[in-house]
């Protein structure tokens, strides 16, 4: 009986977190927006006062209500893009949210598991990208052949930042990411074989099947945009990175990670391999990155050098901390209202960077382990549970 | 990124020995590594005191250089009213806009440093990141025009001086002469007064220094003040020199500086003087010796600075501590 007022209680709040981000997105007036963004607020700050049904919703997706929670949230978030098919702008920016989040995951191996801040994420980002969109262009690969090749490079550029990586630290580390985006960056810029500054323009969408993503597609009376077919494409992807990602937390690799953030010196004192363990955070993130960036190429069409500048890897390092870090839903959480709110402001564009420089003053004032913070990990619980 | 860096009209066209272009390439470096060095003594010293990346210190230099210009502006508007007070009111706005940014500095420290003090630094460099943003785009928003590349209103020391073919400008002697002054200044005031002693204190240990009964947090305002004194001086540089600036050269100017603090070992002012310098140097050099490098110019110093980060990663001055446990 109590299962059940849970399992409700959880599908409520999920719905209402649902309808109230469709609302969001489809006001068209700038007050109404703002006013839903206030209704979220005040909702989850009575939620917090209310400590039964905070503990109900606080474990929702790690408790013994798991599995309820998890099916509903993914029929949601399947459903959300059909309250739009007459708006491509939304679409867009949704799709946009989806290929962030995996950028976001990627580099949470590295801030969030690990503790290093790298600020080089948008070079990755940009890497796979121009892999894609060079290859696509100049050499008429397909999306299926360019993506592995952009995987591969990703992740041998991974480790040829975290080679030096590995002998220098907190601040120095974080000079080392950033004097890697400014290399690369100005080498993309000034280079001719990559367009310079004008970017590689008409990127053609992936085919499966021969059956080119770009297109619509009509089903009776009801015509599915182009823009929604890639929608579920990269919520395919997003799906497979919060898996693998999630293997890894859970994994020797993700305890090693989170042992070398708290101490370098005593868990290389507990046979933890330090070299390896930090490659494969970079080597990884790199790859999320990249492919983050090839969906993003064949997304829009159009790579240019200002999707890698020091400002996106900066952005980037916001998604973590504003969703918090080291903990996968946090990271997913931020990036997606990094990338919906400021879109949702278009009026006010030039403020944008304002926003995120603001954003990220008073989250790491006033909570400094983000929205979700991280939580501690319970072994002993599953053992239990394994035995009933 | 820095495309108003003017020197390089001002290379000299064929028919010019190459001594004279060793010489005026030297003459470049020597006024990047002004710029570059002033602001690295400013991370020297909050590492010093702190253990902090301040990262938005190179903004610093552009909140001078945004309002001293409206201000003389306005000054040199009144200015052609009365011309015999002209020269007190530039001299007296350049001073106080000095001030007003070592104020600036140590309400930064106030506002958003001071709550991290016993955090990792990381979130130091994370909030002063923000911060440089947040400046950055305050400048560019709400500044009238401040979008557009802005000129400085002052011009100083047109008149050139000839030796040979080597030709000096009347604002780059002032500008390697201030130079040294604040540099003998700073040093100075690090090690011969008492306020420098207390600030030596506090950055070799912070808690024995405030048992000792020295006021840790004015010794650390001070230290911002100073700092963000000296990123104002190198803005003005920037400015009398260039006569051009954008809102965005800030966040170039910070990495660069940090750069170099880190190259000549951070915490050491020596070493950031050196570090500035260097990195003055690679820049104009590998644009002027390597064919087809003046576009790739900050790629050869930011390669510099990974392999000093690699291999030598306490800097050129900074001694290799082991790591306590």
């Amino acid at each position: 009986m109590k299962k059940a007022t849970n399992y409700i209680v959880i599908i409520i709040f999920q719905v209402f977190i649902f309808a109230a981000l469709i609302l969001f997105l489809k006001a068209e007036s700038l007050f109404f927006s703002i006013g839903i963004l206030v209704v979220i607020a005040a909702a989850l700050f009575f939620l917090r006062r209310e400590k039964r049904l905070y503990e109900v919703l606080n474990t929702s997706f790690t408790g013994s209500s798991r599995r309820i929670s998890v099916t509903s949230f993914i029929i949601l978030i399947v459903l959300l893009p059909f309250f739009f098919l007459k708006s491509g702008y939304i679409l867009h920016v949704l799709t946009f949210a989806l290929i962030y989040i995996i950028a976001a995951l990627g580099l949470n191996f590295q801030i969030g598991s690990c503790g290093m801040v790298n600020f080089a994420q948008s070079t990755f980002f940009g890497i796979g990208a121009y892999t894609s969109a060079l290859l696509s262009t100049r050499f008429d690969l397909s999306f299926w052949v360019c993506l592995p090749l952009a995987i591969i490079i990703t992740g041998v550029l991974g480790l040829a930042l975290g080679w030096p990586s590995l002998k220098t630290k907190s601040f120095y580390l974080s000079l080392v990411s950033i004097a890697f985006c400014y290399i690369a960056f100005l080498l993309v810029h000034n280079m001719r074989w990559t367009g310079g500054p004008d970017g590689v323009p008409g990127i053609l969408k992936p085919k499966i099947f021969g059956f080119s993503l770009a297109r619509a597609i009509r089903i009776g009376g009801i015509v599915l945009p182009g823009n929604l077919t890639y929608y579920f494409f990269a919520l395919a992807f997003v799906a497979l990175a919060l898996i693998i990602a999630r293997r890894f937390h859970n994994s020797w690799m993700g305890l090693s990670w989170n042992a070398l953030r708290e101490d370098e010196i005593a868990s290389k004192c507990y046979g933890i391999n330090l070299t390896v363990n930090k490659l494969l955070a970079f080597i990884f993130g790199s790859i999320y990155a990249g492919v983050a960036g090839v969906l993003y190429a064949h997304f829009v069409g159009f790579v240019s050098p200002e999707n890698m500048t020091f400002h996106v890897g900066l952005l980037m390092v916001s998604m973590v901390i504003l969703g918090g870090m080291d903990n996968n839903f946090g990271v997913m959480l931020g990036a997606a209202l990094l990338v919906i709110i400021p879109e949702k402001f278009r009026a006010f564009q030039d403020y944008r960077l304002l926003f995120y420089g603001l954003i990220m003053i008073l989250m790491l004032l006033f909570r400094p382990q983000g929205l979700i913070p991280f939580k501690v990990r319970k072994y002993e619980w599953k053992r239990v549970k394994e035995n009933e | 990124m820095a495309r108003h860096h003017l020197h390089y009209s001002k290379k000299p066209k064929g028919g010019v020995h190459l001594e004279s272009i060793f010489l005026l390439q030297l003459k470049n470096g020597i006024m990047l590594g002004c710029q570059y060095s002033l602001i690295a003594i400013g991370f020297s010293l909050f590492f010093g005191v702190l253990n902090v990346v301040v990262f938005c210190h190179g903004n610093i230099a552009s909140i001078f250089l945004f309002v001293s210009s409206a201000l003389l502006a306005l000054a040199i508007g009144i200015g052609t009213k009365l011309p015999q007070l002209s020269n007190i009111f530039i001299v007296i706005i350049i001073f106080g806009t000095i001030c007003i940014t070592g104020l600036i500095g140590v309400m930064i420290e106030r506002s958003i440093i001071r709550p991290f003090r016993k955090s990792p630094g990381l979130m130091t460099l994370l909030i002063t990141a923000s911060a440089g943003i947040v400046i950055e785009q305050v400048l560019k928003n709400f500044f009238p025009q401040g979008s557009n590349p802005q000129m400085f209103p002052l011009e100083l020391g047109t008149t050139q001086y000839k030796l040979g073919t080597f030709t000096i400008f009347g604002n780059e002697i002032f500008i390697i002469i201030v130079t040294s002054l604040l540099f003998l200044f700073t040093f100075l005031f690090i090690k011969k007064t008492r306020i420098g002693s207390h600030i030596e204190a506090i950055s070799q240990d912070f808690e024995a220094a405030a048992m000792l009964g020295i006021n840790v947090n004015r010794g650390i305002a001070i230290t911002f003040f100073l700092g963000a004194s000296l990123a104002a001086v190198s803005g003005f540089m920037h400015g009398i020199y260039y006569n051009v600036f954008r809102f965005d050269m800030g966040g170039m100017a910070g990495i660069k500086g940090f750069s170099a603090s880190v190259v000549g070992g951070l915490g050491s002012i020596f070493g950031a003087i050196m570090g500035g310098f260097l990195m003055g140097f690679v820049e104009t050099f590998a644009a002027a010796y390597i064919p087809g490098a003046s576009p790739y110019r900050d790629v050869f110093s930011f390669i510099v600075v990974l392999i000093f980060l690699v291999f030598r990663p306490s800097g050129i001055l900074g001694q290799i501590v082991p790591e306590k446990v």
